[in-house]
């Protein structure tokens, strides 16, 4: 069995797999598509196809598989564009395994039974695991304008509420480990505390450079947590709180220069960690130092994922991190943002909560503004909305935050828990529930 | 007949399928591996202190290198993570794993990114 197909079964009872058929390989079958005659090869693939058929039996559609995921929408939504959405999502029936018929291939979720049994089927060639792979999808462009006073997921979370209290996230650091920051950004001016990057072995490179971005996601991302507000627009969440910021994913497949990072901001005094990154799949690895970021008292916000239903991303998908999920102005989970149940008594479902992550405007380097959807961009709020309740009470622990967080958290009608979690946290009533817990 | 509840297993540790692929690849040529190790944890382990992990760190690599007969070619250690990266000789690296301190052995160059990349981006006038 590969190791992915093992993990995956380990940690979550299931695992998507890919089955190649027997009748696929046969020599009139690749003569056929070699010869790209169409009619001929819809012919010789029917035995496949018959045989797909007949191995459908060994899939499992549930909970925890794409199809119900997709379609699992109880309370039609209100709005009209969400009823229309969840419309086409009802709609699409998802069978529980896909076939493509070209290919003569199987796609689909399967148990430990349902593996055997195809493994022992005379009628398959071979089982493997889905590969890990990463989809950039290609920039939308599209007009938009920093027109309101605060961006759309500020007020979402009513976190003007806090602030009208004089809750800004002042004295409270946060780490935000990233492609860097652009600390000129007049929004970021005052709010880089400290920063680093890191090289390929986790060492801090001396000496440290001005704050920088390699791309433009850390300084979207950290203009979220803690932007200033500039010419009476917000788009910072917590903009009086300060950031202990990193570079760690610019030619991001180096496990250490992330290590790096965390060591660097435990060693800073972060309360709350931010990061907006993480391995698809299930990944054991970062899971002994989330362990251990809560054991020194800091929350880990960690980014599900992008790749959509049936799907996350470690250390976002651990029971030890705060998972954070997207959802979009009309109060509809995106349809990217990633969810996933686990087999495990405690937190079983990813993400535990949404924020925004779809059209959130901040800044992008060079002083300029820019869109971006994402569960990246959704993170960031709930690190932001910690900054500010710690200043309110600093006493508090990581612990009490984020049960505090949770549990201000509400769905809307529409949204269903296996892609919402607990729903949407309302700052007020966050703040409200940590002062009153002794 | 009942197990001897005082019988403690041997805890293997939990290594990295990549890590044992580079480890394999680099095996003929003897070129440097590099691998991050995790110490085993529980709460005491949760709670050691900077200095103290890389002690531990220093002491385990000693014993790795009077067992091997060569050090490793560098080394970092993440006192505040109980984790450490190293690179070394497939030989090395293997006998390292092989400790009962360990916890996980990854590989540190990963065939996957970390980068979650949005799904839009438009920009805006300011």
């Amino acid at each position: 069995m590969s190791a992915h197909i093992a993990q995956e079964l380990k940690a979550r009872g299931v695992a998507e797999v890919i089955v190649v058929l027997k009748a696929t390989t046969e020599p009139e079958v690749i003569s056929a598509a070699r010869a790209a005659r169409g009619a001929r090869l819809k012919a010789a693939l029917a035995p496949a196809a018959a045989a797909a058929k007949a191995l459908a039996r060994y899939f499992v559609s549930s909970e925890m598989s794409l199809a119900a995921a997709v379609s699992d929408v109880d309370v039609p939504p209100p709005r009209a564009a969400a009823r229309r959405k969840a419309a086409r999502r009802g709609a699409r029936r998802v069978p529980p395994v896909r076939y493509f018929e070209h290919l003569g291939v199987m796609l689909g979720t399967v148990t430990r039974a349902g593996l055997a049994a195809l493994r022992a089927d005379p009628r398959v060639r071979a089982v493997t695991g889905t590969p890990p792979l990463s989809l950039v999808r290609p920039p939308r462009v599209a007009a938009a304008r920093l027109a309101a006073r605060r961006t759309w997921g500020i007020e979402a979370m009513n976190i003007p509420a806090l602030w009208q209290q004089g809750l800004t996230g002042r004295g409270v650091l946060v780490g935000h480990l990233d492609t860097g920051v652009d600390g000129r950004h007049p929004v970021l001016r005052g709010a880089i505390a400290t920063f680093a990057e890191f090289d390929a072995l986790g060492r801090e490179r001396r000496p440290a450079p001005r704050p920088y971005d390699t791309d433009d996601h850390g300084t979207h991302t950290a203009a979220t947590i803690a932007g200033r507000p500039v010419n009476g627009r917000a788009v910072g969440v917590a903009p009086g709180a300060h950031l202990a910021s990193a570079i760690v994913i610019e030619g991001g497949d180096v496990v250490a220069r992330v290590l790096g990072g965390m060591d660097w901001a435990v060693a800073q005094g972060v309360r709350i960690l931010n990061m907006s990154l993480g391995f698809r799949g299930w990944w054991e690895d970062f899971r002994p130092v989330t362990r251990l970021l809560r054991a020194r008292n800091i929350l880990p916000v960690f980014a599900v994922g992008n790749e959509g239903p049936g799907t996350s991303r470690s250390p976002g998908n651990y029971s030890e991190a705060l998972s954070v999920g997207a959802f979009d102005e009309d109060g509809a989970v995106a349809d990217f943002s990633s969810s996933q149940r686990f087999r495990r008594l405690r937190d079983p479902i990813v993400p535990d909560l949404v924020a925004p992550g779809v059209n959130v405007i901040s800044a992008r380097p060079g002083g300029r503004y820019l869109a971006m959807d994402g569960t990246s961009m959704a993170t960031p709020h709930i690190a932001g909305l910690a900054a500010l309740l710690l200043q309110a009470k600093p006493d508090a622990t990581e612990t009490r935050v984020e049960r505090a967080i949770l549990r201000s958290c509400s769905r809307r009608p529409w949204m269903d828990r296996a892609r919402a979690g607990r729903g949407v946290p309302d700052a007020a009533q966050a703040l409200a529930i940590l002062v009153s817990e002794r | 007949m009942a197990m001897p509840t005082t019988a403690k297993r041997r805890q293997h540790p939990r290594v990295d399928p990549e890590l044992l692929r580079q480890l394999d690849q680099h095996a003929a040529d003897a070129r440097p591996v590099e691998a991050v190790f995790t110490l085993r944890g529980g709460k005491t382990a949760r709670s050691a202190k900077a200095d103290e992990t890389e002690a531990a760190v220093r002491r385990l690599l000693r014993r790795v290198e009077a067992e091997v007969g060569v050090p490793p070619v560098n080394y970092n250690v993440f006192r505040n993570l109980g984790t450490f990266v190293v690179v070394a000789s497939p030989e090395f690296v293997r006998a390292l794993a092989a400790q009962g301190e360990i916890a996980t052995a990854t590989a540190n160059r990963q065939p996957q990114s970390m980068v979650i990349p949005p799904r839009a981006r438009r920009p805006v006038p300011s």
